[in-house]
C-alpha cells in the first residue's frame, strides 16, 4: 500500500469515528465547543477538561470503548482521532475568540501556544488515568487543582529568592510558554504509550 | 490451514484467573463452536482474540500470521450483551460498516433489510434484543469478513429468526468459505451448525475436536460394561462416558459428550483429538 492509499484509508477511518462521536455525543460536545470560544483562561481550561473526558475517555469509563475496540480501529488510532480532533477544536475557537481581541500577531500566536498546552496536558493526563482504569476527568481535575496550586507557589523571577521552577513548566501558569508547552508534549507523549501499551499495542 | 489459532492464552481480571492455558483452533471453512456454563471464560476468550480484552500471554494466530489490528478488517465480531452506540440509526452503522470493510456485501445487506421490514432510519438502541441480535449479526455477515465471531449468536431470537440466522451462518460457511467461531451454552442446538467445538470450563478448555470425530472417539456405556481399555469421562445418570478406539456401548451423542466433560472431576485437560500444533 503507498503512503497515498494508507493517509486516505487513515483520513476516512478516522471520519467514520468521529461522525459516530458527533452523532452520540452532539448536544455536549457543542456546548463544550460554545464554552472554549469564551475568552477567559479558567473557563478555557474548564471546558478543556470537560470536552477531553467527553470523547473516548468517556466511553472507556463507561465500558463502550469495547464496542470501538471490537471494530477495526487499533487503540493507537482512537488515541490520535481524539488528539486530531481536539486539537483542531481547540485551534478553530482559539481563533474565532481572538478575532474580536485587539491584540497583536504575536499575542495571538502566544495564546493559541497557551490552549494548545492545556489541551495537551489535560488530555494527557485524562487519556493515562483512563488507561489506567481511573476515572480520567476527576483525575485530570485533581491534577489541575494541583498544578495551579504548585505553579502558584513561590515566584517565576529567576533572580528572586523564592523562585519556583515549576511555575515555568506548569501548564495552567505557563511561567515559560515554550517550556510548559514542550512539557505538556512530553505529557501527552508518555499518555499515549501508556494508553497504547496498556492496551496490549505495541 | 486454519483460520485462527489460539495458542496457550492465558487472562486475570482483578487478581482472578479468568482464562488458564487456553489452546484450541479453527480450521479455516468451519464452524467452531466454544461451549460451556455461564462464567467458564467464553466472552473472555473471544475478546482477546479481538485485544478488545488485553491478554497477559499467549499467543493469537489470525490466518498464519500473528494477530495485528490490521487483520480487524478481516474479522467481524458480534457482542453476546448487543451493546450498541447512542442515538445511531441503522443507516449509521450501515455507512459505518461499509466504510470499515473493505468486501462489504451490500446487496446481501439489502435483501435482508427489505425481507425483515427493517428501515434504515431506525434507532438501533431501540430495537428489541431480538431485533438488535438479528441485525448485528446480518451486519457481520454482511462485511464478508474472512473470520466471525459470535458470542451467543442464538440467544433472544424467536424460533423463525434463529432457524434463519442458522441458515444464513450455514450459507456463509458453504457458500462464501468463511470461517465461524462462535460461543454457546445451548448444547441441544450445536449439531444443526457447528462442525467442530472446544468444551470450556473454568478458562480451561477441556476437550477440543471435530463432532463426528469426537463420537467416533467415546461411547456411552452400562456400569457392567468392561472399561478396562477406555478411558472414563463422567459418569451421566446410569450410564459412562468413556474415550475409547474399542466397538464398546453406543456412540454417544454431541450433547452427551459436553455434558460428560463438564462434570468430569477431571483437573487435568483431557487429550483432545483436533490436530494442530502447539509450538
Amino acid at each position: 500500500m503507498d503512503n497515498f492509499t494508507a493517509i486516505s484509508k487513515n483520513i476516512s477511518k478516522m471520519e467514520v469515528y468521529l461522525q459516530k462521536e458527533l452523532k452520540e455525543k452532539t448536544g455536549q460536545l457543542i456546548f463544550f465547543t460554545l464554552l472554549l470560544l469564551i475568552p477567559n483562561l479558567f473557563v478555557k481550561t474548564a471546558a478543556i477538561l470537560l470536552i477531553s473526558s467527553s470523547l473516548l475517555a468517556y466511553d472507556i469509563k463507561h465500558k463502550n470503548a469495547e464496542l470501538l475496540y471490537l471494530l477495526p480501529f487499533s487503540k493507537k488510532e482512537l488515541y490520535l482521532y481524539n488528539f486530531v480532533y481536539l486539537t483542531l477544536t481547540v485551534t478553530a475557537t482559539s481563533v474565532i475568540s481572538q478575532i474580536f481581541a485587539e491584540s497583536d500577531i504575536l499575542s495571538r500566536l502566544v495564546f493559541q501556544l497557551n490552549s494548545l498546552t492545556l489541551l495537551f496536558s489535560i488530555f494527557g493526563i485524562t487519556m493515562l488515568f483512563s488507561a489506567l482504569g481511573r476515572n480520567g476527568f476527576v483525575w485530570a481535575t485533581l491534577m489541575t487543582i494541583l498544578d495551579a496550586v504548585l505553579g502558584g507557589l513561590g515566584s517565576r523571577d529567576i533572580s528572586a529568592s523564592n523562585f519556583n521552577p515549576y511555575n515555568l513548566i506548569s501548564f495552567t501558569h505557563q511561567g515559560n510558554a515554550v517550556l510548559s508547552f514542550l512539557t505538556s508534549c512530553l505529557i501527552c507523549l508518555f499518555s499515549y504509550l501508556t494508553f497504547v501499551r496498556k492496551g496490549g499495542e505495541n | 490451514m486454519y483460520a485462527l489459532q489460539v495458542k496457550n492464552l492465558s487472562k486475570q481480571i482483578d487478581g482472578k484467573q479468568i482464562l488458564s492455558d487456553i489452546n484450541f483452533a479453527v480450521p479455516q471453512g468451519e464452524i467452531l463452536a466454544l461451549v460451556g456454563p455461564n462464567g467458564a471464560g467464553k466472552t473472555t476468550t473471544l475478546k482477546c482474540i479481538m485485544n478488545a480484552v488485553p491478554k497477559d500471554s499467549g499467543e493469537i494466530i489470525v490466518f498464519d500470521k500473528p494477530f495485528d489490528t490490521s487483520l480487524k478488517a478481516d474479522i467481524a465480531f458480534v457482542t453476546e450483551d448487543r451493546k450498541v452506540f447512542n442515538n445511531l440509526r441503522l443507516e449509521d452503522y450501515y455507512i459505518m460498516y461499509k466504510s470499515l470493510y473493505p468486501a462489504w456485501d451490500d446487496q446481501f445487506f439489502r435483501n435482508f433489510l427489505s425481507k425483515y421490514g427493517f428501515n434504515l432510519a431506525q434507532e438501533m438502541q431501540k430495537l428489541s434484543r431480538g431485533q438488535k441480535t438479528l441485525i448485528l449479526s446480518i451486519l457481520a455477515l454482511a462485511t464478508s469478513a474472512r473470520l466471525i465471531i459470535m458470542d451467543e449468536p442464538t440467544q433472544h431470537l424467536d424460533p423463525a429468526s434463529r432457524y434463519e440466522l442458522i441458515h444464513l451462518i450455514k450459507q456463509y460457511v458453504n457458500g462464501n468459505g468463511g470461517t465461524i467461531l462462535l460461543s454457546s451454552h445451548e448444547i441441544f442446538e450445536l449439531e444443526e451448525y457447528a462442525t467442530s467445538f472446544a468444551i470450556i470450563k473454568n478458562g480451561k478448555i477441556l476437550y477440543t475436536d471435530n463432532i463426528d470425530d469426537a463420537k467416533h472417539k467415546h461411547r456411552i456405556v452400562r456400569p457392567d460394561e468392561d472399561t478396562r481399555n477406555a478411558i472414563i469421562v463422567a459418569v451421566i445418570d446410569d450410564e459412562i462416558l468413556v474415550k475409547t478406539e474399542e466397538d464398546i456401548g453406543v456412540y454417544p451423542r454431541l450433547n452427551q459428550i459436553i455434558v460428560g466433560y463438564l462434570k468430569s472431576s477431571r483437573e487435568e485437560v483431557v487429550t483432545g483429538g483436533m490436530q494442530f500444533n502447539i509450538e
